[in-house]
């Protein structure tokens, strides 16, 4: 149960980063920090791709992100539906106020797990 | 909003790493009118996403001439705020092979009061936004 954290699974785009880390066998959480748009989707998709390798629940913590649209819901719903298809999910925990209206707007929550 | 007076006028570049800039520069725009917080979130992410068309769609037949641009303005009235975003590209069409889920234009009709998308002769498109301004 213990945090096993990791090196960065990511790597740095801009102003936005990820840190990946390995909290239980079947969890690997993605501490994102910046904005999440069409200048980062790529870094997010090789982040998620990489904690995809690592667990099963991926739970990405929002905490840090300031924006986010709807290029970068297309990464999140294509992880989604990855992890989904071998019986995992995307979780989204810590979402903003503003994170969680385009959330609500695109029923991408239906997807996505979100976490308070 | 014809007569009214531009506040913001931006061009930029069409490609990815610009529309932070975009978006910090109207956000910038928006802090000097003191709009609620939620407000000013919902034209951030209008204007991106209609920036994001731009960068996606908009110049995808051009070789190596470089990029278009992305003409971004902005003017307030009483209680209204309209925003555009112009390119002067290929034009709006449909397009199959969209990278994208083609969730951008629902999402700005889902956040501004009105949107119209007009063609911009002899080339392009400008997209126009309103928001309306709550008061009180």
């Amino acid at each position: 149960m213990g945090s096993d954290k990791q090196q960065p699974a990511g790597d740095t785009e801009g102003s936005t980063s990820f840190e990946e880390q390995r909290v239980e066998e079947q969890v690997t959480v993605l501490q994102v920090q910046g904005e999440l748009d069409i200048g980062s989707a790529d870094a997010l998709r090789s982040a998620l791709d990489a904690a995809e390798a690592q667990a099963d629940i991926v739970r990405l913590d929002a905490t840090g992100v300031q924006f986010l649209d709807s290029t970068a819901l297309g990464v999140m719903l294509a992880s989604a539906q990855r992890l989904a298809a071998r019986g995992g999910r995307l979780e989204l925990m810590n979402a903003s106020p503003a994170v969680r209206r385009i959330l609500d707007m695109t029923l991408i929550a239906r997807t996505v797990h979100l976490i308070p | 909003m014809n007569g009214g007076q531009v506040e913001l006028e931006l061009t930029v570049p069409s490609t990815a790493e610009n529309i932070p800039l975009v978006r910090h520069a109207m956000a910038g725009f928006l802090d000097g009118h003191s709009l609620p917080g939620a407000l000013t979130s919902d034209v951030l992410l209008a204007v991106t996403e209609a920036c994001t068309n731009v960068v996606q769609h908009a110049y995808r037949d051009r070789d190596d001439d470089g990029d278009g641009e992305i003409e971004v303005s902005a003017e307030r009235a009483d209680d209204t705020l309209v925003v555009s975003v112009r390119d002067r590209g290929r034009g709006f069409a449909p397009r199959v092979d969209s990278p994208g889920l083609g969730l951008g234009l629902p999402v700005i009709a889902a956040l501004t009061q009105n949107v119209e998308i007009r063609p911009l002769p002899p080339s392009g498109t400008e997209v126009v936004m309103t928001f309306t301004l709550e008061t009180g």
